[in-house]
């Protein structure tokens, strides 16, 4: 049997006159006699199309549809279960386009609206449209009201469900296609992952105990330092004390290449802090502390622990134990850069 | 006769002066008579505008019109897609700009019609109502645009009417107001 399908309307019976599949990049449209005439309601037919909102994709494994009608069809959702049962049909492949009739062809008019899990829902001026369907001469076929209808009759059947829907008019129930499992993640990716994963890790705790020595360093807790690396014992925290002096080496600044000069702001030799010159270390005031410190070049940022002036009265030529930042290590570097890197390098083993 | 320095006759020849200026101003060299930028305005934003077809149609004689048209839709529309080749995607060509992208895709089950949608960069701006094409030659279409779900809008057109020749033509100025 072939279905003629119709969608009840206040003003009369609406046919359905094709359906086709139209781009997934373009919305479904529901278009007025084949012209270029989209009716108002084709956002909501997408919505009924498209999943996983709509109903439509999840059977068809299609998303964009072009349905057109006979006449305008008004705002509403009473387009949903004749539009769900040309669906099916043309999956049966017992749809009848316009222009194709022939002798023996069932007429369905239906109105109705469908939720997700395929009951229909009821509408409104459901009398009025069979009203109008009686008008309208030589109609005769299978009629389809929601269940809760009023003003159904003899001739008219209330159907609750699409299903019932669809085995009255011997329409193959369509069968929701299965979702797509997510892909297996290959066995491949998940090494590369876990790999990632383990590296992190280990950057990660080597950055957090690095950290924790690179602190001591700036601070010149030198011994500190000297004790951390030497209490670390075996294992894991073993082998980041073993490699932290090699990693260390690879910021050591070459030879002569990480000097900087202080500079030194004393008090006159008959002023206070608050009438402070500045002067380039050497000083020419030997034996007196310095008001502040700050490094030299164009930052005016202080030194916040001016060093005790040496035995010898003469400011120090402070070097940078590291390149970057200098100015960190002159604070209160009673060791030279260089007595660092020796020390260093005698204890790790680091040669060069 | 009111004698020559009576002040309401001085009044009404001002006025008369002031018309004749007006006239003057909006009329061309050809005798006919300008676009009002009152009409303009309607007819870049007012979507009920009854008067649309027939400014469209002198829009191409009066290049000061469409400078003023060009104006209204920089200053109030939702995005102005100034002369560019339209990139294409497949069977898709699209025009961008910052605002929205323009979309046309042939149908599928219809040889001859065109998909045409529009999508809004951001999805919760004022959507517009009109699409306006102005071609090099001053050649204009407008058309309402159906309402913004989820910041997509979709019309469809033959592919031989004006609009998708304009839309397809990248001399052509692209107007969303």
């Amino acid at each position: 049997m072939r279905h003629r399908i119709h969608i009840l309307t206040t003003a009369g019976p609406v046919r359905i006159q094709s359906i086709g599949e139209e781009d997934p990049a373009v919305r479904s449209a529901i278009c007025l006699d084949g012209k270029a005439v989209a009716l108002p309601i084709s956002a909501a037919y997408d919505a009924f199309v498209r999943a996983p909102t709509g109903v439509i994709e999840r059977f068809t494994g299609h998303a964009a549809y072009r349905m057109d009608v006979s006449g305008p069809v008004e705002e509403g959702r009473s387009w949903q279960l004749p539009a769900f049962i040309a669906h099916a049909a043309v999956q049966a492949g017992t749809f009848v386009p316009a222009g194709a009739e022939a002798d023996g062809d069932c007429d369905v008019y239906a109105t109705g609206e469908i939720d997700r899990d395929w009951n229909v829902l009821g509408v409104g001026h459901v009398p009025e449209k069979l009203a109008a369907l009686a008008a309208a001469a030589g109609k005769d076929g299978t009629v389809l009201v929601p269940g809760d209808s009023k003003g159904a009759g003899p001739g008219v059947d209330a159907v609750e469900t699409v299903s019932a829907a669809l085995r009255m008019l011997d329409l193959p129930e369509p069968v929701a296609l299965p979702r797509t499992p997510p892909k297996p993640m290959r066995r491949g990716m998940a090494v590369v992952l876990v790999a990632v994963a383990v590296v992190v890790a280990i950057l990660f705790g080597a950055t957090a105990e690095f950290g924790r020595w690179n602190a001591l360093l700036r601070n010149g807790r030198l011994l500190d330092l000297e004790r951390s690396l030497a209490d670390a014992g075996g294992g894991w925290d073993g082998w980041l004390a073993e490699l932290y002096p090699r990693w260390l080496s690879l910021t050591r600044p070459s030879p002569g290449g990480a000097r900087t000069e202080a500079v030194a702001e004393y008090a006159p030799t008959d002023g206070t802090c608050a009438e402070k010159s500045r002067r380039s270390a050497p000083t020419r005031y030997p034996g007196r502390r310095p008001c502040a410190l700050s490094r030299s070049g164009s930052s005016p940022r202080p030194i916040r622990k001016p060093p005790a002036a040496s035995a010898s009265g003469r400011a120090r030529r402070i070097r940078c134990v590291r390149r970057v930042p200098c100015a960190a290590a002159p604070i209160r570097t009673a060791v030279s850069g260089a007595s660092i890197w020796t020390r260093r390098r005698r204890r790790a083993g680091v040669s060069g | 006769m009111p004698p020559a320095d009576d002040p309401v006759t001085g009044l009404a020849l001002a006025a008369i002066d002031a018309a004749a200026v007006s006239d003057h101003l909006l009329t061309p060299p050809d005798g006919r008579r300008r676009l009002a930028p009152s009409v303009i305005y309607a007819f870049a934003r007012d979507p009920e505008f009854a008067g649309a077809a027939d400014v469209a149609a002198r829009l191409a004689d009066d290049p000061a019109a469409l400078d003023i048209l060009r104006g209204i839709v920089r200053r109030t529309g939702a995005a102005v897609m100034p002369r560019q080749a339209a990139a294409s995607s497949g069977t898709t060509r699209e025009r961008r700009t910052g605002g929205a992208t323009l979309r046309m895709t042939p149908s599928r089950t219809r040889p001859g019609h065109i998909y045409v949608s529009i999508e809004l960069t951001d999805a919760t701006a004022r959507p517009p109502r009109l699409l306006i094409a102005v071609g090099g030659d001053g050649t204009c279409a407008r058309d309402l645009l159906p309402p913004f779900t989820d910041g997509i809008a979709q019309a469809v057109y033959e592919a031989s009417s004006d609009m998708i020749a304009l839309l397809s033509d990248p001399g052509a100025e692209v107007l969303l107001a």
